[in-house]
Order: structure tokens, then sequence, then C-alpha cells
């Protein structure tokens, strides 16, 4: 299978303040980095905090510039310094999840408009109530929440109103940042339980955690890195079963209730199982 | 979640009788600058010597009663005060409003550009407030042919730095924010993610600056027409009052020290309701402040 989205020697660097600003030697939080995904499938990204994470996926999307390498959506390279209306495609195809729910939906908008909004920028705008209402269906919210502003609702369902937003315009790859870390145990499971339907749905996911039993449960393939390095790409279950490098290995070891938040998040998940009913549909 | 939302109507409505009286007075200010000249007749180029220098609550000839006492050339203080307040009134309103629009404008631009834009411009405001203000002012008025509209000019120039200060560093907060962030991605144009995304955040705390503002604009008007360097001469301003009656501080102390005590009370009510704006408005904003 072809992969949606790749990466390809993407190489980037912070830029640190000298006395004048741009003088100053870059801090490297890329190097190297080639990585794909294909579409239904997840990528996961583990790393030690500080190991460029978050910085690919925002490298990814645009927010940081001045990188070299590749970034290919459908074969074709993206290029972020174009006019947007030349890089729609990519920009409705592939949309970014965030790990502060609270933050991710702005405060001063009712449910409706931001939601409208998104609808509306979508390939084929469509904003009506059926729309919304079914946006809302999706992530397992229904219409009263439209009229309402972010500050009324949990966290857990922050985060729901903004993975429908993110599907909105359909995308094909999701980029979650450590989407789950800020919400409990149980909301996690539900949200993973959201991530699994949308990857059945042929959606690919570069998902990114600290969490290694996340991972275990929902990602194909794992991608460690370390220092901005990829250094090792693998299987998930084989990789945290059988780790080559040493890192990788020190990371596992490093997650000492790995099996524990794992049989949590299981248990969690056998109580939400779809019913019968539900599993037949 | 931060403090967005506004609380409700019947905690802001709740006041204790000092900031009320406040209120009162700046209601009043407002009342007295708008409508004024039209519930008093005076005329400053009329003089009568006769009641010249006649201290508070004396009648006059014509019947009329000079609460605050007549100036050198016969002309009733209080009447003054009242016409004068329209030019406090407007001069203050719309420099904090100049100065406010400029501020935002470079404090944004600055936040959102950031790098070496940010560094030049926020320089600029760093420089313009090591100068104590009213220095500034008087600088330029000595340059600039007295007018209306160079007054209020000058007095913004000497207090958008602050706001674009604050402007700056609301603006540079709110970018980090994730739904900022995820309005970049999905391609919004400038205009409108600094619309929607960014200028909210700025109205309660920009608010509640400006009535500091307001209240040091008008001292600075005051002081710019007690040094001759504010509106012309044919608009009479609370500055101008004081100053002519500098020379009769022995013999006629009502012409200096009662519009003077006006400023004070109005100075201090809309340093009040400034204050009760802050409480009820700016709870997890007077950080940014
Ligand atoms: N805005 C920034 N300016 C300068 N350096 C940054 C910036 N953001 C991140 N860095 C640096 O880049 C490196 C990678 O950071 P990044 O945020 O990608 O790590 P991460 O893997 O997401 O970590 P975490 O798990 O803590 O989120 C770190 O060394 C970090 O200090
Ligand atoms: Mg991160």
């Amino acid at each position: 299978m072809t992969a949606v989205l790749a990466v390809e020697h993407l190489n980037f660097g912070y830029p640190i303040g000298g006395l004048i600003s741009g003088t100053g030697v870059a801090v490297k939080a890329l190097d190297d980095v080639s990585l794909s995904v294909e579409p239904g499938r997840v990528l996961g990204i583990v790393g030690e905090s500080g190991s460029g994470k978050s910085t690919l996926l925002r490298t990814i999307v645009g927010l940081n510039r001045g990188y070299t390498g590749t970034i290919r959506y459908r074969g074709e390279a993206v290029d972020h310094a174009a006019r947007p209306a030349r890089r729609a495609a990519f920009v409705a195809g592939v949309q970014m999840i965030f790990q502060d729910p609270g933050g991710s939906l702005n405060p001063f908008k009712t449910i409706r408009r931001t939601l409208s909004a998104a609808l509306a920028r979508s390939p084929s705008p469509r904003a009506g109530a059926e729309e919304l209402e079914a946006l809302l269906h999706q992530v397992g919210m229904n219409a009263s929440a439209l009229d309402r502003r972010p500050s009324e609702f949990s966290g857990g369902q922050l985060q729901r109103l903004a993975i429908a937003r993110a599907l909105a315009c359909d995308p094909s790859v999701l980029l979650c940042d450590e989407p789950t870390s800020a919400l409990d145990v149980s909301i996690q499971a539900q949200i993973l339980d959201l991530f699994g339907r949308l990857k059945r749905e042929g959606r690919a996911f570069i998902f990114v955690t600290h969490n290694l039993g996340v991972l275990g449960h929902i990602a194909d393939t794992i991608a460690v890195m370390h220092r901005g390095r990829v250094v090792e790409v693998g299987p998930a279950r084989e990789l945290i079963a059988t780790p080559q490098q040493a890192y990788t290995a020190a990371l596992i070891a490093a997650s000492p209730r790995l099996k524990h938040r794992g049989a949590l998040l299981e248990h969690a998940r056998r109580r939400l199982a779809p019913t019968p009913a539900e599993a037949a549909s | 979640m931060t403090a967005t939302t506004l609380p409700s109507p019947k905690a802001m409505l709740r006041l204790a009788p000092t900031e009320m009286l406040a209120l009162a007075f700046v209601a009043l200010f407002v009342v007295v600058g708008v409508a004024g000249p039209y519930l008093v007749d005076f005329n400053p180029a009329a003089t009568d010597t006769a009641a010249r220098l006649k201290p508070p609550f004396t009648t006059l000839a014509n019947g009329s009663i000079a609460w605050l006492g007549t100036d050198a050339v016969g002309r009733d203080v209080a009447r003054q005060v009242i016409y004068g307040a329209r030019v406090s009134l407007v001069v203050g309103f719309t420099s904090a409003a100049v100065a406010t629009a400029f501020g935002i404008v470079i404090g944004v631009w600055a936040g959102w550009a950031g790098r070496r834009t940010e560094q030049f411009l926020m320089r600029i405001v760093d420089i313009q407030l090591a100068f104590p203000s009213i220095l500034i002012a008087v600088f330029l008025a000595a340059f600039i042919q007295p007018s209306l509209l160079s007054v209020i000019l000058i007095l913004a120039v000497t207090r958008w730095a602050v706001v674009a200060r604050v402007a700056r560093a609301i603006t540079a907060r709110t970018l980090a924010k994730s739904y900022v962030e995820a309005a970049i991605i999905s391609g919004e144009s400038t205009w409108r993610i600094v619309r929607d995304c960014i200028l909210p955040n700025l109205w309660i705390p920009l608010l509640i600056l400006m009535s500091a503002e307001l209240s040091l604009i008008i001292l600075a008007e005051a002081s710019l027409g007690f040094l001759g360097l504010g509106t012309p001469i044919d608009v009479p301003s609370w500055g101008r009052i004081i100053a002519s009656g500098r020379n009769y501080l022995a013999n006629a102390w009502w012409i200096a020290t009662l519009p003077g005590l006006v400023i004070v009370i109005v100075v201090v009510s809309i340093g009040v309701a400034g204050e009760v704006l802050r409480r009820r408005l700016g709870r997890g904003v007077s950080a940014a402040l």
C-alpha cells in the first residue's frame, strides 16, 4: 500500500535567540527523520521528553518554518510557503489534534460557529444543521452542544469536539499530539475507541505519546525518537516485545506502569465494549 | 479555563457606596461634558469688571449666584468649569481611544510577527517609556500649532506605548494556544485569526487599562493647559482656568483651587471606576497589566 503521508530526510532546528535574534546557533530538533504512514494505519511515536515528537508533527503541518527535507501528501511534495489555495488538499487532508483539550477550541465562539467555520473550509462546503449534527454524532455527542461555549464542557467532551472539528473536512490523516494524556483513564479509553473507529474508516494516524501502553493497543508501527533522530522503527508488538536498540529497551523498562496502565485501559475498554446490537449494525 | 465569561449582571451591580459615588461622578462628568455648553450660557470673551474676584456663593448684579466665585475679569468660575469639562472629556476619551487603537495595532503586530520586527517595535516602546510622558507632551506641544486636534494627538503619542506592551504580551500568549495554531494550520487568513482569536482576548484588559489612561490623559491635558501649551486660548480648559488663577492665589484662592478640586474628584472617580471594572471583569487578566 502506498503511503498517504510521508516525510523524507526532515531536518529542523529551533533558532536560539542571540543578542540579536537569528544570530544564535540552532538547536537541532529533527535530525534526518524519514517516516511514512498508510491509510487505515497508526504510526505511533514514542520518545522521552524533548526528543522532538511534537516538533515533528508541528513541522509536518507547517507551524515550523525553515525545515529541510520533503513532506509528501499522497505522493506530492507539500510546499508550506505556498499560498493556502495551493495547498488546500493538504490542509483539508491532514488535521491535528492537540494535547490540551481546554485550549484547542476558541473560547469566544460557540461550538456551532467553530464547527460551521470548519465545515465551510472543507473541500465540499456544506454547513447545514444536518451536517453539524452528523459531525457531533461521529464523536458521540449531540446537537445540544451546539449553542454552548468551550468553558461549559469537560476535558473529554472538549477533546471530542476538537476531534469533530478535525473531522469536518473529512481528513485522511490525523496527527495526534498526546491527545489523551490530559484525560483520566476511562475517558482515555473512550477517545481511543473513537480513534479505533476512525482508523477502521481508513484514516491514517500519527500518534505521539509518552505512554507505550496506549501505543501497544492502537499502533501498528512504532517509531522511537531520541534527540531528534528516529532510532528504531518496527511493528508495534514486536518492538515492545523485542526491542533492538538499548534506548528502546530502556524506554520500555522505564515504564514500570506500562503493564498496569495497559491493564487499566483494557478493563475500561471491556466495560465500554459495544453491545451486541451495536456490533451487529 | 480562563475567565472569559462575564459575571452575572447582578454581581456586577453590587457596589460599595464609595464606588457608587465614583460612578455617579464619572456619569456627571460625561453628562456635563456632553451637555455643558447647552446647560449654561458662557462667553469666554465677555468681561465684567464690576464682578471681578468675587468669592464663592456671591450673588452677582444680574441675580445669578457665582457658586465657585469669579475670576480676574469677572467671569463665573463654575460656568468655566462646566464649559471646560467638554475639552477634558473630548480630549480624554479621544486621546485614550487613539492611543489604545494605535497601541493595539503595534502590539498585535509585534506579537504576531515575532523575531526582529517584535524586537524593533518593542525597543521603540521601551525607549518611549523611559521618558516621563509629560516631558514628551511638553516637547511636542512646543513645536506644534496648538489646536484641539494637536493636543489629542500629542497626548495619544505619550500613552500608546503602555497599550502596545500589554497588547504584545497578550498576543504572544494567545498565539501559543492550540486554537490559534489550529486556525493557522487550517489556512485561515491572518486578519481573521487576529479578529476571531486574538482581539477578543484584548478587550477586557485594555478596557481596564484605558480607564487608567483616561485619568492620566485628563491630568496631562490640564498640565498642558496650565503651561499654556494646550488648547487654543478661546477654548477654555481646566488647566487654563487654574493657570489664570495662579497670580491671584493670595487674594482669590478659589480661581485655581476649586477647578483643581474638580480635576481631583474626576480623576479619583475614574480611578475608582477603573478599579470596579478590574474587579468585576478582570479576574485572571490583571496579571497581564
Ligand atoms: N519553541 C521552541 N523554541 C526552542 N526550542 C524548542 C521549542 N520547542 C521545542 N524546543 C526544543 O526542541 C526539542 C524537541 O522538543 P519537542 O517539543 O519536539 O519534544 P517532545 O518530544 O514533544 O517532548 P514532550 O514529550 O515533552 O512533549 C527540545 O530540546 C526542546 O527544548
Ligand atoms: Mg511534545
